[in-house]
């Protein structure tokens, strides 16, 4: 009974949502849409399991003084002193949510926008730093495969500069070229001479039309963009799309159960 | 070989610190760059500018501080350009700690617009004053002589209570209109409460007026209705004459735009919402009946909304594309961060996209397109030395393996 209820609820709601998906008339267009407004209620309880789980996680780690406890400690009491702050602003304002605007800032929205937001910011900027370190690090032209890629990656990186653009591409055309001669050197003469061709061509090029170069830049990045991507990444997209389908009906059907336990 | 060798490990705490001069160096200095406008990005100007004045758009808040770099310079353009346009907005989001952002933007805009349109709003609020005045001076020198013809002197110290209360009237239109660069919505409140108070006011006084004076001579009594109901109608003109103006030089909360806050349950309220928007949101993010808002009269569900922004650091734009635009034929424009950008191309080009404004540089577009440089025109030269940064330690790297690889073989 444990097992089979929840199979027959999902089984019913599953068949049930199809149907009015086809059916949008009365009574069924009234019903989908009440099942709608349970499931977003629903959502809403989701957040209280999540801040259910996370006190007992960081509450055990605190009690027991596990590694790390220090941070659980910092997560409790950026728990507890948002909803205080919260529950005071909405004591002195009415709501907490109305200190959103510009001049009437209470406690809730001074620790969103001077705490939240620049630690969430601050998480993010850090990523500049360690995008830079990682790309010197793994975007080496050793093969056919990461040439390619490298030099897709810095067309689309040129297109998307707002200046600079002759210097980036003239240092693209000084690698293009030297992995060509690296190349020629290692006796693999067609290769190389097809990388140090298009070196040097786009090196002349770029120094010979310089305003050209400024305007097709974007454009290159464009149609990078539009064609090769966009054709990879459709593939992905039907791919994924009928593995969820497939995955909705296993679901709908009882065969995939994992969603009510392991086994 | 020492040299070459260091070259292929550089310390990355080199390269952070090179990262920090290559953002930080730009930003001290203003640069003038010339922008070609992607069509991804004029398609979504497009979509926006040929919207008639009054339609409604929908910006929904798919991010948060993580991405406010890329998405606040969109959102802050794109309600800009809606406000020029007079265009209404409804702002909603999925993320609970992005909405805020959304209602900053809003609110900045709303600020701004009403900035710019200080003077005309102000000549306005003045022009529609000097009628009021110039009709109840008419008015005011007929009751005199009136009254200097029946009883002068009671009549008079009525009159001179109701005048009384004409100018405190106006003193109160003008106290509030000083601070309705921030407080549109409350400014509004003002006005309506002082025009209240005055009519209740009024009224009390004209009956003790026309009480005095109705056992001396009824004749009297009826100069002063008529004369009241004159009144009354300059009254009511001076007070359409202010809203009027308001509406036309006024971004306003409740009548221009409105944020109906945050629900969960994402895919849940997309599809809802094509039905009716109340079923979800019956109250604003302010806890405000939204039946009670102006400006959601005339709005239910996706038929009644011209435009869809998401602005969005994840896969939120596609769910807005599968629920609201595959069942509603929603028209959906996608501003996302660089990162997003490419996984929504295939949509471009189905046209279930009207436009995109992609990362940094889609944001920079549209406020080239908008002529207002903003957050993100400032900051695409710092993006810019950081890819060139990039780019050339990408080089720098490749070249002296090349290098490596050559003493190697050589070697060996």
């Amino acid at each position: 009974m444990k097992r089979t209820l929840p199979l027959v609820i999902t089984f019913l709601a599953g068949v049930f949502v199809v149907v009015t998906f086809f059916i949008p008339r009365e009574p069924f267009g009234s019903l989908e849409q009440r099942m709608l407004v349970w499931a977003s209620i629903l959502g809403g309880f989701t957040l209280l399991l999540g801040i259910d789980s996370l006190i007992k996680h960081h509450g055990r780690k605190l009690a027991r003084g596990e590694k790390d406890w220090f941070y659980s400690l910092v997560t409790l009491v950026g728990l507890f002193g948002t909803l205080a702050a919260g529950i005071v602003t909405w004591v002195k304002y009415g709501t907490p949510l109305e200190l959103a605007s510009l001049d009437k800032v209470g406690g809730f929205f001074w620790v969103y926008k001077w705490i939240m937001v620049p630690l969430q910011g601050t998480m993010f900027a850090l990523l500049a730093f360690f995008i830079a370190s990682a790309a010197y690090r793994a975007f080496r032209a050793r093969t056919f495969d990461a040439t390619l890629l490298l030099v897709a990656a810095i067309l689309v990186m040129i297109g998307r500069l707002s200046m600079g653009v002759i210097p980036a591409t003239l240092v693209l055309a000084v690698l293009l070229t030297a992995a060509g001669i690296h190349r020629l050197l290692i006796r693999k003469p067609v290769f190389g001479a097809v990388l140090a061709a298009a070196g040097v061509s786009l090196g002349a090029l770029v120094l010979a039309f310089p305003q050209d170069a400024i305007r097709l830049a974007p454009q290159v990045q464009e149609w990078l963009m539009s064609v090769p991507q966009t054709a990879a990444r459709r593939g992905i997209l039907i791919g994924v799309t009928l593995g969820t389908i497939a995955m909705s009906i296993r679901i709908i059907l009882g065969i995939e159960r994992t969603y009510i336990s392991s086994t | 070989m020492k040299f070459i060798k260091w070259l292929t490990n550089i310390d990355r705490r080199i390269i952070f610190l090179l990262m920090i001069v290559a953002v930080l160096v730009p930003m001290l200095f203003t640069i003038p760059i010339p922008f070609e406008v992607g069509e991804p990005v004029q398609n979504a100007f497009n979509a926006i500018d040929s919207l008639k004045p009054g339609s409604v758009i929908m910006l929904s808040v798919d991010y948060d501080a993580t991405s406010y770099p890329e998405c606040q310079p969109m959102i802050v353009a794109i309600t800009d350009h809606a406000f020029r346009k007079d265009l209404r907005i409804i702002l909603l989001g999925h993320i609970p700690t992005g909405l805020p952002l959304g209602q900053e933007a809003l609110e900045r805009a709303a600020a701004e617009y009403n900035q710019s349109h200080k003077a005309e709003y102000k000549q306005a609020v003045k022009r529609a004053g000097e009628e009021l005045k110039r009709h109840t001076a008419g008015y005011q020198e007929a009751l005199k002589s009136a009254a200097a013809e029946f009883d002068q002197e009671y009549t008079i110290r009525h009159q001179e209570t109701l005048d009384s209360l004409v100018s405190d009237y106006l003193e109160k239109v003008d106290s509030a209109a000083v601070k309705f660069q921030k407080h549109t919505f409350e400014y509004w409140e003002a006005v309506k409460y002082a025009g209240e108070e005055f009519n209740r006011h009024a009224a009390g006084h004209r009956k003790l007026l026309e009480g005095g004076v109705r056992e001396k001579d009824p004749g009297y009594v009826r100069i002063l209705k008529r004369a009241a109901a004159e009144y009354d109608k300059h009254i009511t003109g001076y007070q359409n004459d202010l809203g009027r103006a308001a509406d036309q030089y006024l971004k306003r909360y409740g009548i221009d735009f409105v944020n109906l806050g945050y629900r969960p349950g994402v895919v849940a309220i997309i599809v809802g919402m094509g039905r009716e928007i109340r079923d979800f949101y019956h109250k604003d993010y302010q806890n405000i009946n939204v039946d009670s808002l102006h400006m959601m009269d005339d709005v239910h569900n996706y038929d009644d909304i011209a435009t869809l922004v998401s602005f969005a650091h994840g896969t939120a734009v596609e769910s807005w594309i599968a629920y609201a635009g595959a069942r509603f034929g929603q028209q959906i424009i996608g501003g996302v961060t660089g990162v997003v950008a490419p996984d929504l191309y295939p949509y471009l080009q189905s046209g279930q996209l009207a436009g995109l404004l992609g990362g940094l540089k889609g944001a920079s577009e549209y406020e080239s397109l908008i002529k207002k440089k903003g957050l993100a025109s400032r900051g695409m030269p710092a993006q810019s030395t950081a890819h060139i940064l990039v780019i050339l330690l990408i080089v720098i790297g490749s070249m002296a393996e090349f290098a490596l690889d050559l003493y190697k073989r050589r070697g060996t």
